[in-house]
């Protein structure tokens, strides 16, 4: 499943992202999540938050939460300086997290 | 105060900005707003602004989330941006002020809260300063954020 967000991601609407995603945690036909966040235009610490908590309930599922980021700067940077970017599972584009994983080490 | 002891306001850099509005969640995003075209008027690399509203947005953040406690819905926040002379270069001064009733004494909880975004501020800019209010409800806190120095225009 992909979950689209664009916009700008604050403590305001961070809780929108997490419920989004925690739908399709909950669905259990739902094997691989994709959060594409190419149209995001600004991403702050409650939205970095949301994506943890995100990643780590996938984690425990057993379900790879994929995040899609691009070079989309607003997204990348806090990443970056958060040290986020080491532990999320970046790439690059849709088509590319909806294909075969890439190795854990990569 | 002596003749030039002082180093005079540079001359083009402009009135400072501000803004003051209630200390609600939506707030959050009239700030990036007018903060973003500010910087563009001033004409701050992208990059630089980008690093400047992510700093000031956790600082908002913090007064929003923390600076009233339930009860309080009057509180306000305060935002004002100052371009000053650094070097050749310039830097912008921001000063986030929360006017909002503190809780007499907060608890654990929202110490360790209001210091998650601390360091996102302090990667971002050069300086941030915390000053904290008095031991009176009513005497808020006070971020200022000093940004990496830019070229001047």
């Amino acid at each position: 499943m992909v979950v689209t967000v664009a916009g700008e991601v604050d403590m305001f609407t961070a809780p929108r992202v997490e419920a989004a995603v925690g739908r399709a945690l909950a669905d259990p036909a739902v094997d691989v999540i994709v959060v594409d966040l190419t149209q995001v235009e600004f991403l702050d610490q409650a939205g970095l938050s949301a994506l943890v908590t995100a990643h780590r309930a996938a984690q425990r599922q057993d379900e790879p939460l994929r995040v899609v980021v691009d070079h989309n700067r607003p997204v990348v940077r806090p990443l970056e300086i958060t040290g986020l970017e080491r532990v999320l599972a970046l790439y690059y584009d849709v088509a590319e997290a909806l294909g075969e994983p890439r190795g854990s080490g990569g | 105060m002596g003749p030039g002891r002082a180093a005079p306001r540079a001359a083009g850099h402009g009135h400072a900005w501000e803004i003051r509005l209630p200390a609600v969640l939506e707030t959050l995003g009239l700030v990036r707003t007018g903060l973003r075209r500010r910087l563009a008027q001033l004409g701050w690399p992208e990059d630089a602004a980008l690093d400047v509203l992510l700093a000031v947005n956790e600082a908002v953040s913090n007064a929003v989330e923390h600076a009233f406690p339930p009860g309080a819905p009057d509180g306000t926040v305060e935002v004002v941006a100052e371009v000053e002379p650094v070097d050749r270069q310039r830097r912008l001064r921001v000063r986030i002020r929360d006017t909002g009733r503190w809780l007499p004494r907060p608890g654990p909880e929202e110490d360790v809260n209001r210091r998650r975004g601390l360091p996102m501020m302090s990667v971002l800019m050069a300086e941030v300063l915390i000053h904290r209010g008095g031991p009176a409800p009513a005497d808020g806190t006070v971020v200022t954020l000093l940004s990496p120095p830019v070229p001047t225009l």
